[in-house]
């Protein structure tokens, strides 16, 4: 119930994002917020879930990014759960300014991702106007802007657990 | 095995989950290749989705837009009236510059084409009405200044005006040829008859008249009457007006033709005074532009150019100074 509630979310987040951001005129910097999502399920749920909910996640991203391959969204997604399980045997994560950091670096470190597993994988990577340079030139700006979604979708996210599990309070906002 | 994969489930998850999106990025990536299964699945999942959700944010920007941020509505209302009257400002000032430039370049190539005769261009700065609205008289903006006497022929694009009637230091009258005190001699083009046209000083429209005994059998309503510089006040192939009506008088007697003028005297506003005559420079039939209700006779009409030349006219008291 609850892995399918996030889902569910993600998947609407996605589909709303884009026409959103189109029209408000901010559409090349477009928030990971497919990577906030596997942050904080990587961070509140059990490994084995988290991954399968990261699979699912990434793979509907890869079919919202247009021109994108398929699995490298996946594979990023995958990759940022295992860091946030891992982190958060050591984290613990309250109030948004935490989930903010944790959505920057999370995110640049996805960009450099991106650019690795395209280098290795994508035949055209190099070629034409998708190239390491464009996702290197936008990595700042799109940490920053997932950045304040990090606060807002880990603040979401635990609201609907609250729903799902009859958490009551927040510790994220 | 079971056993193996409950011990490292998390291992055994975590591997798959890493290698999956690497086996389909590897397939994904390549170059050429055709659309996949997993492709199609994920656009037939995402496409309705999008277009949903496109529907919807656009739905709201337009309820937005159309209903709640209406703040600069009415600025940009007064803008925009703002902007269309100037343009229709705009519009209307050019359609008047074209006019006209119509009309001086008529008045250019009526000159251009009676290099025989001396002109001083004016303006018309002042037209007495009759009480039905009719001009009755002009006034120009030249006058001794510029050696206008009276009696000068005052002529436009459309043909013959009248004459000067009254000269100042810088402006004169012109006496109207559809006035009754204005006689001018023409001939009915290609026609070979010569008469008097003169005018009645109707209130109500533009009309002369001409009178002759013998009615010629091809003359019609809408022959072209000319000068015919036989009076030696008017040089010769200035365009009078046309024939209206022909009337029979006094029992067939006579006859009287009802002349419209070639001029619209309302529409005047350039006209040129013909100081003199150049010795020696063929009389060349005028162009001209079409006046308003009045028919629209050929420069090249054969009448005018087979008409026998009468004698050169000097209608001029005054030495001609050149053109203005």
């Amino acid at each position: 119930m609850r892995g399918a509630a996030i889902l569910l979310t993600g998947f609407l987040l996605l589909a709303l994002l884009s026409p959103l951001l189109y029209d408000a005129g901010i559409a090349n910097y477009v928030p990971d917020v497919s990577l906030v999502i596997c942050l904080y399920i990587g961070l509140t749920t059990s490994l084995e879930k988290a991954i399968g909910m990261a699979l699912v996640l990434g793979l509907l991203k890869d079919g919202f990014t247009t021109g994108q391959a398929v699995g490298l969204s996946m594979e990023v997604s995958v990759l940022a759960v295992l860091f946030a399980a891992r982190l958060s045997r050591r984290l613990v994560l309250r109030g948004p300014v935490g989930s903010m950091v944790l959505a920057f670096g999370a995110s640049i470190l996805a960009s450099l991702l991106e650019i690795v597993l395209s280098l290795f994988f994508v035949r055209l990577f190099t070629e034409g106007a998708s190239g390491p340079g464009l996702i290197a030139s936008a990595m700042v700006p799109q940490a920053l802007v997932t950045a304040p979604f990090g606060a807002m979708l880990f603040w979401l996210l635990d609201r609907l657990d609250a729903l799902t599990t009859r958490k009551n309070e927040s510790v994220f906002l | 095995m079971r056993e193996f994969l409950a011990r490292h489930r998390r291992v055994v998850v975590a591997s798959i989950g890493i290698l999956l999106p690497l086996f389909l990025l590897y397939v994904h990536g390549r170059h050429p290749r055709k659309t996949t299964v997993v492709e199609v699945g994920l656009m037939t999942i995402t496409s309705p989705a999008q277009k949903a959700a496109k529907g919807l944010v656009s739905g709201i920007a337009e309820i937005w837009d159309g209903y709640i941020a209406l703040v600069d509505l009415a600025a940009d209302n007064k803008a925009l009236s703002d902007e269309v009257a100037r343009l229709q400002r705009d519009a209307d000032q050019k359609v008047v510059l074209a006019t006209e430039n119509a009309r001086l370049r008529a008045e250019l190539d009526f000159k251009k084409a009676r290099r025989d005769l001396v002109f001083a261009s004016a303006h018309v700065i002042g037209k007495d009405l009759s009480p039905y609205g009719r001009v009755i008289r002009i006034a120009i903006d030249v006058g001794s200044d510029v050696s206008i006497s009276e009696g000068m022929p005052v002529v436009s694009a459309m043909g013959l005006v009248g004459r000067v009637l009254r000269v100042a230091d810088n402006h004169a009258e012109v006496l109207l040829t559809v006035d009754a005190r204005s006689t001018v001699n023409v001939r009915v083009l290609d026609k070979g008859v010569i008469g008097t046209v003169t005018g009645t000083s109707s209130p109500y429209n533009y009309v002369a008249r001409m009178s002759y005994l013998h009615r010629a059998a091809t003359l019609e309503v809408d022959d072209l009457l000319v000068t015919s510089g036989h009076d030696k006040l008017f040089p010769p192939g200035l365009h009078v007006g046309t024939i209206r009506s022909i009337e029979e008088r006094q029992r067939g007697l006579e006859y009287e033709l009802q002349v419209s003028p070639s001029v619209n005297f309302a529409d005047l506003e350039v006209v040129q005074v013909v100081l003199g005559v150049v010795e020696g420079e063929p009389e060349v039939p005028p162009p001209t532009i079409p006046a308003q209700g009045a028919p629209t006779p050929s420069p090249s009409a054969p009448g005018a150019q087979s008409a026998p030349p009468g004698p050169p006219a000097r209608p001029n008291r005054a030495p001609a100074p050149g053109g203005r």
